[in-house]
């Protein structure tokens, strides 16, 4: 099976993936982009897109089976030791990119809603100008754009 | 098959391509089936195809369904 470099990673939250529900036919086409691009990577097999547990639970707390779904398309992780005591979600995130960006593709884009995408770019962990460089905030179309621009990318 | 696992609702549920779970149904002693025909469903797939597999968490694994990840599979779940 042919496998592929993709030149980002993508960071998840529930706020996107219940923002992409709004519209299930497109949600499903989406998603399928997504799933290529984190079953098909050849860094990060099956670990390609990253979601905290917490946004997993929280993305299937009102219909338990769509867990299977995300499954296919993002890896849920638990929040690493170093951020233990970070309590913000967002700086969770945040943090938690700016640790794996060091790594190749170098390159993080977390996905999100619109009506949360100013509680990422006001954090104060998204202050430096390497940091805004390297990990970019991405939101309903535009999000969609990036994702099957990065889709294309092999 | 670990990787790319979940614990959910107390099953496991794996996703990974048709060729890793061939070469668990052909090769694993251990695995055992709620029904036989989800080992011919896994045989029959398409090597390159996403399957969604669950399974049991107690001894023995016994594998309790099989479903294609696709449109379908998305439409229902989601």
């Amino acid at each position: 099976m042919a496998e592929s470099n993709f030149p980002v990673r993508f960071v998840i939250d529930e706020h996107f993936i219940s923002d992409l529900l709004k519209d299930k036919e497109l949600a499903i086409k989406v998603i399928g982009k997504l799933t290529h691009i984190h079953t098909k990577s050849s860094n990060y097999p099956f670990r390609h897109n990253i979601m905290f547990d917490e946004s997993f639970k929280n993305a299937i707390k009102d219909k338990e089976i769509r867990g299977q779904a995300i499954l296919g398309f993002v890896h849920p992780i638990p929040v690493p030791d170093f951020l233990k005591e970070e309590h913000d979600f967002y700086s969770k995130v945040i943090r938690y990119s700016i640790s794996i960006a060091d790594k190749i593709p170098r390159k993080i884009i977390i996905l999100t809603s619109p009506d949360k995408q100013k509680n990422y770019e006001s954090n104060q962990h998204y202050k430096d100008e390497s940091v805004k460089e390297t990990i970019t905030i991405w939101i309903s179309q535009s999000a969609i754009s990036i994702i099957d621009i990065v889709y294309n990318a092999n | 098959m670990e990787e790319n696992t979940i614990l959910h609702d107390g099953k496991l549920v794996e996703i990974d391509f048709a060729n890793v779970f061939k070469d668990a149904v052909e090769y694993s002693p251990i695995l055992k089936y709620s029904d036989s025909s989800l080992k011919t469903k896994i045989l029959d797939a398409h090597d390159n195809q996403l399957l969604v597999v669950i399974s049991t968490i107690n001894s023995p694994k016994e594998i309790q369904s099989v479903d294609f990840y696709d449109e379908d599979f998305l439409r229902k779940t989601l």
